[in-house]
C-alpha cells in the first residue's frame, strides 16, 4: 500500500482553518473587549479626577499625576496587548506543528 | 515488488519529512515571546500590594518618614525590572518596567508630588494606589498570558 502525500496534505491543509479560528479568534475578541474597557476607565478617571479638583479634593499636582497615570496605562495596556497578540502567534504555531507531526505519524502506522 | 519499492520511497520521504519538521521545531521557530515565568508572575503581583500600600500611606505618613519604605519599594520595583531584562524574548515586559521606573512616569511623578506636599490628601492617596494597581494589573496579565511551558 503506497501512503498518498497529497491526500496528507490536503487533511492537514483542512484542519488549519479550523485551528486558526480557535487559537486567534478568542485573541481578538478578548483584545476588543480591553480597548473597549479602557476607553471607559480613561473617560471615569478623567470625569472623577477634574470634579475632585473642582471640590479641592486633590491639588493640580495630583490631577497632573493621574493624568500621567493614563498615559502610562495606555502604553502599557498596548504593550500588553503586543504581548498577547505574539503568545497567541506562538501558541498557534505550536498547534499548527503538532498537527503536522501527528498526522504524520498517523500516515505512518497506516 | 515494484510496489514494495515505491512503498518505501514513500515511506522515506514521509520519515525526513518528519525529521525536517522536527528540526523546525527545534531550531526554525524560535518563539516571539518569552514563555511563563512563575517567578516573575508572584513578584509582580507583590509588587503591585506593596506599591498599592505605599500610595495609600501617603494621606497619613509624611514624605520624610515614609522614606525607607519609598526605599524599600522601589529596590523591589528596580529587582523585577532587572530580571525582566534578562530573561530573553522579554522585552516588552521590561518596557512595561521601564515605564514604572521612568521619572517623568505616574509613579515617580507621584512621589515628587508627596515630597512636596507632605501628604496627600485621602481622595488622592486611594485613586493613586487605584492606577498603580491599573498598572501593576498590565505587567501580571502579560505575564499570565504568555504560554506555559509543556514538559
Amino acid at each position: 500500500m503506497s501512503i498518498d502525500i497529497s491526500a496528507l496534505l490536503s487533511e492537514i491543509g483542512n484542519k488549519i482553518p479550523a485551528l486558526a479560528q480557535t487559537s486567534l479568534s478568542g485573541y481578538i475578541d478578548a483584545a476588543t473587549t480591553d480597548g473597549q474597557r479602557l476607553l471607559a476607565t480613561l473617560k471615569s478617571d478623567i470625569e472623577t479626577g477634574t470634579q475632585d479638583l473642582i471640590e479641592n479634593k486633590i491639588t493640580k499636582d495630583d490631577f497632573s499625576d493621574l493624568l500621567l497615570g493614563d498615559k502610562d496605562l495606555v502604553q502599557m495596556t498596548a504593550l500588553t496587548e503586543a504581548g498577547l497578540a505574539l503568545a497567541s502567534v506562538d501558541a498557534f504555531r505550536t498547534a499548527v506543528l503538532n498537527l503536522v507531526v501527528s498526522s504524520v505519524t498517523d500516515f505512518i502506522k497506516i | 515488488m515494484r510496489c514494495k519499492s515505491n512503498k518505501t520511497k514513500n515511506l522515506f520521504f514521509v520519515i525526513k519529512s518528519l525529521l525536517f519538521l522536527i528540526t523546525i521545531s527545534f531550531f526554525g521557530c524560535k518563539p516571539l515571546i518569552s514563555l511563563y515565568d512563575q517567578y516573575a508572575y508572584t513578584e509582580a503581583i507583590s509588587l503591585k500590594v506593596d506599591m498599592q500600600n505605599l500610595m495609600l500611606e501617603s494621606d497619613s505618613i509624611k514624605y520624610a518618614d515614609a522614606k525607607l519604605d519609598i526605599s524599600r519599594v522601589n529596590t523591589e520595583l528596580q529587582k523585577a525590572y532587572e530580571y525582566a531584562k534578562g530573561r530573553s524574548n522579554n522585552s516588552l515586559s521590561t518596557k512595561q518596567y521601564a515605564i514604572l521606573l521612568s521619572e517623568d512616569g505616574f509613579y515617580k511623578s507621584s512621589l515628587r508630588t508627596w515630597q512636596k506636599q507632605d501628604t496627600l490628601s485621602s481622595t488622592s492617596a486611594s485613586l493613586k494606589s487605584d492606577k498603580i494597581g491599573q498598572l501593576l494589573d498590565q505587567i501580571i496579565k502579560l505575564e499570565n498570558g504568555k504560554n506555559k511551558a509543556s514538559n
